[in-house]
């Protein structure tokens, strides 16, 4: 980044620095040869020397990121309908604990479920299911070390989104 | 990446940091077993509750007095949280950079799952030995 | 939590309007990432008309014009321009590859032309590699023997042990793979990413290597190896048409092969 260099030969070693790394290491503004300073060296940066690195600009990611469909089915489709479910779980734990209450507390949590709300948020949570159930088992058979081709990735992907849209739809059928 | 402050210490230090955990398998394979089991278990539990849903509480109790059903519902929950536990972990530490937050929502998600399989353990028992 | 948008200092400013060549009839618009480390702004997003009736048929073709006829301030890495040395990977129409083996005419609309995702940039489209470098170093790339090489003579490999390198040896280390992977972005401080870990399935599989339950015990890790979620970004982005997250199965199959 600099050498110290005895340039001007009055036997004191130099630092031929820009006006950024002078200021980054301290030395003050009066002992600052800015005849000998290039145009290129502009003063009047704040950054210290040990975060130089750190200030550089980290590139876009998300923002710019065209996600394949495979990461969309992992991150918005296995990973967010796991966290759902997570969610269904506090409903299978209150339809649970009611019936261990006693058949009022039963019947008032069926009410709620057997409501036009309820039944919209039982059917979230069963397409959720499907789907998990669905990218869950093509992990499986990745697991085993096979369907990783490309072509594979894409035609396993239209089967996930095919058989869970189909399995909720002939639950709610049979329903 | 985003380099952390601990410039001067040299990329491979960083790198290598503290060492690998030696551990990592137990929980991805624990995550497997449990999804594999919870194929058969959770297709059957949507089927108990689309034949549940229109039998009123009569019909919920003479279902989990069968032990069959009370076995398979208590085998479904511990197969379930344990997966759910496992997986939220998965998530914490993905999201949750710095350690002692992430370290603090692990353990909240551990113990919330713990909490809920009991109570519905509990509940499917009550109902399995009430009259 | 982790930061999903861009720190301050990194959000991207429209920048520049370069001018049309003169005479120029067919036209493809180039926006490029700019930053310039020597001023305090933002990086910027700069736009190129490219003649494409003087320019050769691949991204790397339009940014060397550039270079050569409008901004010689355009900072890029390259060398071999033929997909060998992995120096020019940059993420172009939103995905990353190499700009020499990606033809213009498969992009869409305005070619927009980015650093490699969530890296450091040191210029333009100059990531910071030091990390995924000392990653490599960290899996110990070389040959790991107690036992002497036989005098005068190579150590011995059958064609069906060396057939199991096809596949991983030829990775050229161009990062595309670990710098599309989401799970890389959040931990990448930690997790090894897919060009590494493809690299360590090299001399796991190796069957000259007499180190493989070492480098194993060194990737048995819920960060290293196990932030790995198949999203399979690595694959459908590999310039090579290598497959680094089926590498990473593989790895994660031989940990569970070992304990039992």
């Amino acid at each position: 980044m600099f050498l110290p260099f005895d340039f001007a030969g009055d036997g004191e070693l130099h630092l031929i620095v820009s006006a950024r790394v002078a200021e980054d290491l301290g030395i003050p503004r009066k002992d600052w040869d800015l005849a000998a300073m290039s145009t290129a060296a502009k003063p009047a940066t704040t950054r210290t020397l040990g975060t130089r690195a750190l200030s550089r600009p980290l590139s876009p990611h998300l923002q710019i990121y065209r996600m394949p469909l495979a990461a969309m089915l992992s991150i918005a489709g296995h990973r967010a309908t796991g966290i759902g479910l997570v969610l269904g779980l506090l409903l299978l734990t209150w339809w649970l604990t009611a019936a261990a209450f006693g058949e009022p507390a039963y019947t008032t949590t069926m009410a709620f479920i057997g409501s036009w709300f309820g039944k919209f948020i039982l059917f979230g949570f069963s397409f959720a299911f499907y789907f998990h159930l669905c990218t869950g088992v093509r992990h499986l058979f990745w697991d085993a070390g096979k369907g990783f081709e490309i072509p594979d990735t894409q035609r396993t992907n239209q089967i996930v989104i095919a058989a869970a849209v189909m399995l909720t739809l002939l639950t709610w059928l049979i329903v | 990446m985003v380099p952390k402050p601990d410039m001067l210490r040299s990329a491979l230090g960083r790198v290598r940091g503290l060492g690998s955990a030696k551990e990592g398998t137990h929980h991805w394979w624990q995550q497997r077993l449990t999804a594999v089991a919870l194929i058969p278990l959770s297709i059957w539990l949507i089927a108990s509750i689309v034949s549940l849903s229109s039998s009123g509480y009569a019909g919920f109790a003479s279902w989990f007095h069968n032990p069959i059903h009370a076995t398979v519902m208590i085998l479904f929950l511990l197969a379930v949280f344990h997966h759910a536990q496992l997986g939220l972990q998965v998530v914490i530490e993905d999201y949750v950079p710095n350690h002692a937050a992430r370290t603090v929502c692990v353990v909240a998600a551990k113990f919330a799952c713990i909490a809920l399989a009991v109570s519905c353990v509990v509940s499917i028992l009550v109902v399995a030995f009430k009259g | 939590m982790v930061e999903f948008t861009l720190p301050k200092n990194s959000q991207v400013k429209p920048g520049k309007k370069h001018a049309v060549p003169p005479g120029a009839k067919n036209l493809r618009t180039f926006k490029v990432y700019r930053y310039d480390p020597d001023t305090d702004e933002n990086p910027r997003l700069d736009s190129y008309d490219v003649d494409m009736d003087t320019c050769g048929p691949m991204v790397l073709d339009a940014l060397l014009k550039i270079k050569d006829e409008t901004d010689q301030t355009l900072t890029l890495r390259r060398s071999c321009r033929e997909g060998i040395c992995g120096s020019c990977s940059m993420n172009i129409d939103g995905r990353n590859t190499l700009a020499c083996l990606k033809p213009i005419e498969e992009c869409k609309g305005d070619v927009k032309v980015y650093p490699l995702p969530h890296m450091p940039v040191i210029k333009d489209l100059v990531p910071d590699l030091t990390h995924v470098y000392a990653q490599y170093a960290s899996i110990e790339p070389w040959l790991k023997t107690d036992t002497p090489a036989p005098p005068n003579a190579e150590r011995q490999q059958s064609p069906e042990e060396r057939a199991k390198l096809d596949g991983l040896w030829e990775c050229i280390l161009c990062f595309c793979c670990t710098t599309s992977c989401p799970s890389y972005w959040w931990n990448g401080d930690r997790y090894l990413g897919p060009a590494i870990l493809l690299q360590a399935a090299r001399w796991i599989n190796d069957s000259r290597d007499e180190a493989t339950g070492e480098r194993l015990d060194n990737l048995e890790d819920p960060f290293r190896l196990y932030r790995c979620h198949t999203i399979m970004n690595c694959t459908q982005t590999c310039p090579k048409g290598l497959n680094p997250a089926k590498a990473i199965a593989d790895i994660k199959m031989k940990m569970v092969e070992r304990q039992g």
